[in-house]
Order: C-alpha cells, then structure tokens, then sequence
C-alpha cells in the first residue's frame, strides 16, 4: 500500500492522545512494530489518523458524540467490480463496556450465508424460497488474518460457531479468544485482513449486472448485551444488531463507478491505475454500507431541521431518470413527517440509492443509507410501490438506525413500529384512504395493506417472538410487519391518535442512540398515555395468538306487542345478539340505526361470549353495527361486524358483474384459440 | 396468378351482416353462459354482502383493502371451489358449442344457406370432426412453431437482460413478444382458412383435412397483405370498440351504477364477438373469390356425353356420383347427424335422385351460383375462372379449360 507511505510521515504524538483510551493498545502497536510487523499495520493506522479532525458527519446540538460508539472501524477495501470481489483490511477498535473481563470476541460473517450449506438458505429452501446458487452466484466472506494489538496474531484461535442451531456448516458467525482478557473500559485494537466474493443479488445484497451492494460486507463484531454476546447466525428472515460507533471506509474501485455510501464523502483520490479511492466518514452509527454503479445520476437537495441543514443525497439508475424527483419529494416529505411528529434526523446526510432492476436489492435501510425500489413506468397513482418504500426505509432512520432494537429477538420493534409509522406518514403524504392506490374505481390505504398481511397469518406466531422462531417466513412477515402495525392502529383508537404519537416521541427520545427492548417500549406507551389497564391489551396483542373477531349474529325489530298485530302501538322492540368468536377479548362499542335517522349506542366489555342488546322505540332498526367507526383494526372479519334488515344487493350484483365480463371474456378468448 | 379480389373488409362485413343470426346466436351463447357462471358466484356472495354494511365499501368505488379481506374470507368457504369449478365446465361446454356454431357459420357462409339456427347445428355438427382434426393439426404446428419461437425469444431476453434494462429491455419484450403473438395469429388465420377450405372442398367433392391444409397455406401466401391487413384490422377494431366500452364505463358511469357497467360490457363483448365473424366473413369472401370450387366437372361432362339434358342446376348436380354442396345441404337436412362423408352421391352405384318434394321449391340455382348471387364476390363466375390456388387438385377434375361454357349449373 505504498500511496500510504506520505501519511505514515504525517503520524503525530496528538493523533494517538486523539485516543485515549488506546493507550494501552499503542503501547502494544509500538511492540508489534519492533517486531517487524510494520507493513501490516501502517496502513491500518494510517487510516485511523487519516479520520483525525475531518469533518463531523453528524450535526450534535453540544458537538459532543451523539453515541456511546463503542466501535470504530477503519476499513481500506478495494473492489473488484469484474469478478465480484473486494478484498479489504480493517482495524476495529473494540471498548469492553461491559462490568465484566471478556476474552472472547464473536464476529458476524454474513456474506458466508450466502451458499447452500448455510442456515440462511436451508431455512430460506424449507420456507419455499430455492436459492440456486449457480456458477458464481454464490457469497463468501473468508477472513485471512487477524490479530490484536497488544495479543499479537489471533488467526490460529479463529474457528466458527453456531449459536443458534449448532449447523457447523453455517459459518456466519466466528469466534476469537484473546490470549488475556479485556479488562472493563479498556479497548482493542483487532487488524483484519478479509476477502469478500459478492453473491447474484439476494437478501438485498451482492451485485446484479455491473451494480454492487455492499450491505454486511466486513467482519462485523457482535454485541455485548444484558450481560451476554449477541452475535446470532444469519437467518432467512433476521436482520441486524451492532454497537455503535465510527466508520472510516476507503473504497477504491474503477472511475467510471459512482457510490453512494453510509455517512459522508471526505475524499476522493484519482489512481494511476485508472481507479479512484473515495473515503467516508460515518459517526454514531451501527452499521456502514455502500452501493456502486456506474449507471447512477446524482441528483441532491437539502432538508432543514432543528440541528441544522440535511443533504440529501439520491443515487438514481439512468435507466429511472424519470422518478428522481419523486424519489427527492417522497422523501423531504417523510423527512418532514418523522422530524414533526418524533423528532429530529441528526445526521449531515441522507442517501437514496436507487436499485438495479431484477434485483433484490431494494427496499433495505442502513445507518443514513436506504436503497429504494422503482419501475420506469410506476405511476403516481400507486403510491404504494416507490413511495411507500422511500417511506418505510427512511422510517428505519428511526426506528432501527437511531432507536437501535435488536432485530434478532425482537424484530417487531424496528420492524413492526417502523410499519405503523410508514402507514401514518403515507396517508398524511396521500390521503388517509388512498396512501397505497388511488385509481378511478379502486383505492386503498397503506394501513390496509398491513392489515390484509396480517388477515394473511394471524394467529400463527406472537408478534414478540425472535425472527428465526417464526413458522416460516410468510408468518414472519405478516406478523411483525402487518399485525404490529395493525396492533399499534388499534392500540391508537384506543388511546387516541396523539398520545401514542407522544408516546413515540417519548421513546424515540429517550432511547435514540441506545438498544432498548420491547418492556422499554411498552412501559413508554403505559407511561405516557397515563393508562395502567393496557397491560390486558399488550399480553393478547403482543405476545398473544388469540383472534380479535367481533360479529353482529341477529338484529330483530318487531311490534312491541307483536301478539297484538302488526304496529299495533307502533313501538318497536330491537333486539342485538353481539358475539365475540375470537379469544382476544377487547371493549367494543355498538351502533343501531333506526328507519327515523337516530341511533342508539351500547358498549360492552366482550368479557362474556355474547351479549344481547335491546330498545324499545317508536321506529324501526335499520341496522346494528360493532365498532361503527372501524377502529379496531384487529377484528379480523369487517363482514360479520354489522348486519341490516333490507339487503343491498349492489355489491354482490357488481362483483357478479365482473365475473360473467371475465368469463364471457375468457370464452371468447378460448373459442378464438381453438 | 392471382384473381381480381373484391373488396375483403366490405364483402366479409356485409356477409357476417347479412347472416347476422350467426353472431346474435353467438352472443346469446356467450352471455346466456356467462350468466350460468354468474349464478354460483352471486349465490356465494351473497351470506357476506348482502345485509353487511362493509359491502358499502365494495358498491361503490371499491376499497381493495375490503375486496381482499372478502378474497380472504371466500377462500375459507366452499365458495371458491363451486364458483371456479362451475364456471370452469361451463367455459369448456361453451367453447364446445361455441366450436359448433363457429363451424355451423363457416359453412352458411360457404353453402349461403339461410343463418338458421337448425342449419347452423347441422353444419356445425356435420364438419365438427373434421374441424377439430383441422385444429389438432394446426395445434401440433403451432406448438411446434411457437415453441421454437418462445424459446427463442426467452433465450434472446435472457441475454438482452444481462446488458439492457426496464424502458429498453420493456421494448425488447415488446417487439419479441408481438412476433411471438403474429405468428400465432398467422398461424390461425390459416386455420380458419383451412376450415373455410374444407367447406369449400366439399363443391369438389373433396372431404379429407389433409386437402384443405396446403390450398388454404397457398391462398394465404397468394393474398397475404390483403388478407392479413383486413384479418388484423377487423381483429384491432374489435379489440379496440372492447376497450372503448371499458373505457366508457370506467370513465363515466358512476361506480354503483351495475347495470349500465352491465350493458356497457355486454355492448363490447358483442362487438368482439362480432369482429371475428367479420374475419370469418373475410376470409370466406377471401376463399370463395380467390379459389371457387368447381362442381364435379367430370360427372357435368359424363353427363353431357349421356346426353341428358340439363334443367335446372339443383336437380342435375343432385345426381352426380361426387357429392355437392347442395347434396350435402339435402342430405343434411333430411338426417340431420349424419356423417357429410358418407353422401348419397359418393356411392359407387348412382342413385336414384331423392324424390324429396321439398326440392323442387329450391332456387334452381347452384349453391355457388346462389353464393355468388347473394353476395357477388369478384372473379367468382365460373366463366371467368382463370388457375384456381388448388389447381394441383383440381387436376383430376380435367382442369378448368375443360369445363364447356354454360355447363349445366345455371338454370
Ligand atoms: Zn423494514
């Protein structure tokens, strides 16, 4: 790495005071160096001075770090857009928070999921998806050294593990023992050497035709948490959990590349060999990915919020000209919505990238970086596809990115949260009804659209669940996605929309920047919402697998005194029969409306199986309803919830309609075959 | 050498319009069927719509969240598999008599028989073998055409999509799928021809498939812009007055207005349904101008060297050994299922003439000749006659040249 030699010069006593805590680890570098280990380290270190006193990738109200940022990681990487590979080395600075001495250090290696042998495909093979892995479609990341300043080279303690399933093969988790154990609140300095081979696009990752992501593409360290490592194997349907930190990352590759990366852009060098290395800087984020095309336009606008200006940074395919103003709106706007409504985005920047079509690799968040999803053709009458995405992602930035849940144990509080959220920003941004479709002759909201997910799968798995326990990835994806949100709409009808919305903010305040758990979430709700009867609510919603199913069984209104005749005294008596079918028990309201206009209205517990419900009056029941203002999102069958006297034949005649039209249509179109 | 053509759109559109029982029959078909795969569909319904007030959000603009909740709670009822299976048999009787009625109007087109129902049946039923061997022999090419071409076409696309992307690689879709889609449309178009052709034949006294196959392939190439121009015209307007009456009635009528979105509907499938008779009245104007048949010219000249007197055309092409249209059309009506194969002309031994009292109120005029009164195809006149498009079968009929001006087919 010669063209690091100038820097090497640059090396100043301030830039390792810049470090104090490393003290003990520079002490252990000046050793490694007598020992004749300088090529290996220089540019490593050269890295983690190069980051000494650039600009601040944050915009922190006091300057002070926004995180705990218990990793920093410097990483020089240089890819090889031909052959799909990178190769990289990479220091991390580990500081043990923890109240305990550790000696083993567990790493993620997520690109080794990405071959048959793994527990990522053999669950993604049993759940229906056959990941084929052909010539060269396969990922891998294999780590060639690694060493830590102070306990000198570790590669010989190197092996893998398998928390989770025991499956040797896995090989997305390894582990390093260091030969002394880390004293609390001291730091290491690890020094990696690793080889990435990117996989065909899959699990929003790896490249499609000459676009490369570079999403979970370098040896991650796992997480300290409640007093244990968290460092779980990569499942089908489990996504991510880090410390937070700083990202210095190098990245050389050919000019005729562009990239959009986590963080911001510090530098950009011009090789010799025809490449350019452009650096970046990210800060009080757990995580750092990038994308590469040399098919992106950039096109860029600014947001302004309470600690100061945003750029907004859109990486849009040639070939997707046309939405990049779309993509810029929906996203100042949703950057509006979560800044009004939660709080304020802290960063300097926000990128958008746009993914290769056919791939899979849009709609996926990373710390300052969401990748989106477009069609030339998407239609802005269908918000549901690009926006939504945009929407979703950025509600990540949130809900993910700062609030930092654990995704493996509990992937509906990034998840589940960040799809309430979504449906509230997106019927705020395009209507309460038609925030997903707004056609002539069909609508939708985006809040329905998690609804009919989780009327998909509703009583298979708990939302609270870890994501590799769920029955497959289907039940995964309508419960943390669609029930949690269609849980949390229900929970705002029930105390209103504004306190939960308060409740929101209260905990994205209060756990920005910090791992809380799914207590800490709920006990925020109780707290802020001054209610302590919800507890019943959160153990049937949350960590139940009860049905929410209320029906209107009969409605009667006859004479009152029906032995007399027809009308004799021209009183009615109506008569309600309401059932509660499922086990999920909730108060609900009922509604009958008479042939006079009025309307008489009931609560019940839905403590009993069923209750009847009757009036006396002067005119005659028209209908009965439970919950008449279809608030209660849960129920899982709006049909039974109402019932009326004179049918309506309307709908059925026009769906009937439809039918015999596709039918004729359908012969017609088989007789001209034949 | 190619005829002088009448005007294909115009004489196909007058002769659908005038045998326009065929198209009604048709359509009374389609829908009176449509409406039989209605009546399990709205019976189904009908527990979840008809007293729910969530059906209010399906009467009118339709919320697709309600629309797929009902998907949802159908798919846990019995209803999805009485209304498919249902409209799953219905659709194949449908097509079966369909086929009936579309090979019943082929031969009243040819034979210019009036468009009644009981001849449409007994046409349909009679050359309905013979008109599914017709398909399965254009099935079996076209499978093998086509599947040369999907594969093709899939091959190409993969390596398109390996450099070219949406709005490109859309067009490239496209254009490789039209092809696809032209020559399977070319590939019915000459089956209809086909089918025309084995009618057609039936003049000549010529019942097998296989004879039909390489005229109808020769009046193709001989006619091809004129013919696939008015095929794909007549095609796109019928295609189009649908998407008009879709159009219409997404655009103006109000969503719970069922009825007029009904009649809409049912205006724009009849029109489709009418296009293809347009094209079947094309194709037949096409065959019966282009290639006419010839009425048994070897049995007309045995009968001149018998020196019998011609009357009428009706009466002596009814006793020649070679069946004709009109026997067939006699022989028909008289035993309606009987097989066309089996004439009472074909037989080795003549008969004597059928002494069917009916007969002799017919027109005394031969059915070509009635064909080409009722609708004068250009270059039809025997007279005139030059090299017809199937002259290597012909040939043992003693060509053209050999008919005597004025044989006995005209009154
Ligand atoms: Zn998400």
């Amino acid at each position: 790495m010669p063209r690091l030699l100038p820097l090497m010069l640059s090396l100043s006593p301030s830039a390792i005071v810049s470090i104090p805590r490393l003290c003990s680890s520079a002490r252990a570098l000046g050793l490694l160096w007598r020992a004749g280990q300088a090529t290996a380290f220089a540019a490593p270190l050269l890295l983690a001075l190069s980051a000494w006193g650039q600009v601040s990738a944050v915009n922190s109200p006091d300057g002070k770090p926004l995180s705990d940022r218990v990793v920093a990681y410097w990483i020089d990487a240089t890819l090889n857009t031909a052959a799909k590979t990178l190769d990289a080395t990479e220091i991390l600075e580990y500081r043990n928070d923890s109240d305990q001495p550790l000696s083993t250090f567990p790493f993620h290696l997520y690109f080794n999921a990405f071959r048959p042998q793994s527990t990522f495909s053999g669950e993604s093979h049993r759940d229906g998806t056959n990941i084929l892995y052909a010539n060269g479609e396969q990922g891998a990341m294999d780590v060639s050294s690694i060493s830590a300043e102070g306990y000198g080279d570790l590669t010989q303690s190197m092996k893998f593990t398998a928390p989770d399933d025991g499956n040797r093969e896995d090989h997305t988790v390894m582990e390093i023992t260091l030969p002394k154990p880390l004293a609390p609140g001291d730091a290491v300095r690890f020094h990696l050497a690793f080889h990435d081979k990117f996989p065909l696009s899959v699990a929003r990752n790896g490249y499609k035709r000459d676009f490369i992501m570079g999403g979970q593409w370098f040896p991650k360290i796992g997480i300290w948490w409640h007093g244990a490592w968290n460092c779980h194997q990569y499942h089908a349907d489990t996504e991510f959990f880090s410390d937070f930190g700083t990202y210095n990352v190098n990245l050389t590759l050919p000019q005729r590349y562009t990239v959009g990366a986590s963080g911001i852009q510090t530098d950009e060098r011009s090789n010799a060999d025809g490449t350019k290395t452009l650096s970046f800087r990210g800060e009080d984020i757990h995580d750092f990915a990038w994308a590469a095309s040399p098919h992106f336009q950039v096109a860029d606008d600014s947001f302004e919020n309470s600690l100061g200006t945003v750029r907004l940074h859109a990486l849009v395919l040639a070939s997707h000209a046309a939405q990049t103003q779309r993509y810029l709106s929906t996203l100042k706007q949703s950057m509006q919505k979560f800044d009004e409504w939660y709080g304020p985005y802290p960063y300097k920047q926000m990128t958008l990238i746009d993914p290769e079509p056919d791939s899979e690799i849009g709609g996926m968040e990373y710390p300052t970086l969401i990748t989106g999803g477009t069609d030339w053709w998407s239609p802005s009458w269908l918000p549901f596809g690009q926006d939504a995405t945009v929407a979703h992602e950025y509600g990540h930035q949130y809900w993910y990115g700062m609030v930092a849940t654990n995704e493996f144990v509990e992937p509906w509080l990034d998840e589940g949260i960040n799809s309430y959220s979504e449906s509230k920003v997106m019927a705020s941004l395009f209507g309460v009804n038609t925030s997903a479709l707004n056609a002539r002759t069909l609508y939708a909201s985006d809040a329905e659209t998690e609804r009919i997910s989780y009327l998909h799968r509703p009583d298979e798995d708990p939302i609270a669940r870890p994501a590799w326990q769920f029955a497959g990835s289907s039940s995964y994806g309508c419960i943390v996605y669609g029930k949690t949100s269609t849980a949390l709409t229900t929970l705002e009808a029930v105390l209103g929309e504004g306190t939960l919305r308060q409740a929101l903010r209260v905990y994205f305040t209060r756990y920005r920047f910090k791992h809380p758990t799914a207590t800490d979430f709920l006990h925020t709700v109780e707290e802020v919402s001054g209610r302590n009867d919800l507890e019943p609510y959160f153990a049937q919603a949350i960590y139940g697998t009860e049905m929410l199913d209320y029906s209107v069984d009969s409605l009667t209104s006859v004479p009152s005194e029906w032995w007399k005749g027809k009308d004799a005294n021209g009183q009615y008596h109506t008569s309600v029969l309401v059932r509660r079918k499922g086990g999920f028990v909730l108060p609900v309201k009922l509604e009958v409306g008479f042939d006079d206009g009025s309307k008489e209205q009931a609560t019940w517990d839905g403590k009993d199986r069923w209750m009847r419900f009757s009036w006396d009056k002067a005119s005659r029941a028209v209908y009965a309803q439970v919950d008449p203002d279809g608030i209660v999102s849960l129920d899982a069958n709006s049909f039974n919830n109402s019932y009326t006297l004179q049918p309506n034949r309307t709908a059925r005649l026009k769906l009937t309609n439809y039918w015999v039209l596709a039918q004729q249509l359908l012969a017609q179109w088989l007789s001209f075959l034949v | 050498m190619k005829r002088p053509l009448p005007n294909l759109l115009t004489h196909g559109f007058w002769l659908a319009l005038r045998n326009w029982p065929c198209v009604v029959w048709a359509y009374g078909v389609n829908l009176a069927f449509g409406l039989l795969a209605g009546i399990p569909f709205a019976g189904g319904l009908a527990p979840y719509l008809d007293h729910s007030l969530a059906a209010q959000k399906i009467a009118g603009t339709i919320d697709l969240g309600y629309l797929a909740e009902l998907e949802m709670r159908l798919r846990q009822s019995n209803f999805i598999p009485v209304a498919f299976h249902t409209a799953l048999w219905i659709n194949l009787l449908e097509v079966l008599v369909l086929f009936v009625l579309f090979t019943g109007t082929v031969f009243v087109y040819v034979s210019a028989e009036p468009p009644r129902l009981s001849v449409l049946l007994r046409g349909g039923v009679a050359y309905f073998w013979r008109f599914v061997r017709s398909t399965c022999v254009a099935a079996c090419i076209a499978g093998l055409i086509l599947g040369v071409l999907i594969a093709s076409r899939v091959a190409l696309l993969a390596r398109l999509s390996a450099v070219y992307v949406e709005r490109k690689m859309f067009l490239y879709s496209v254009i490789s799928g039209a092809v696809v889609l032209l020559v399977a449309l070319l590939i019915r178009l000459w089956l209809d021809l086909v089918e025309v052709y084995i009618v057609r034949n039936a003049v000549d006294g010529e019942h097998r498939v296989r004879n039909a196959l390489l005229p109808a392939l020769r009046l193709l190439y001989r006619y091809f812009f004129r013919t696939v121009g008015s095929f794909f015209l007549t095609g796109m307007l019928g295609v189009s007055a649908f998407a008009a009456c879709l159009y219409l009635w997404n655009e103006f009528v109000p969503a719970h207005q069922v009825w007029i979105g009904f009649l809409l509907a049912q205006v724009g499938l009849f029109l489709l349904l009418a296009s293809r008779f347009w094209q079947r009245g094309i194709e037949v104007s096409l065959a019966m101008a282009a290639d006419p048949p010839i009425v048994a010219v070897d049995e007309v000249l045995e009968i001149a060297e018998e020196d019998i007197p011609v009357t009428t055309g009706a009466e002596s092409l009814a006793g020649l050994s070679e069946p004709t249209l009109r026997d067939l059309v006699q022989k028909l009506r008289t035993e309606p299922w009987a097989n066309p194969d089996v004439l009472p002309g074909s037989q080795t031994s003549r008969p004597a003439r059928p002494a069917d009292p009916s007969r002799g109120k017919e027109p005394e005029i031969s059915p070509l000749d009635r064909h080409a009164k009722k609708f004068p195809l250009g270059g039809l006149s025997s007279d005139e006659e030059g090299t017809p498009a199937n002259s290597a079968e012909k040939t043992r009929s003693g060509g053209d040249q050999e008919i005597p001006p004025g044989t006995g087919n005209k009154p």
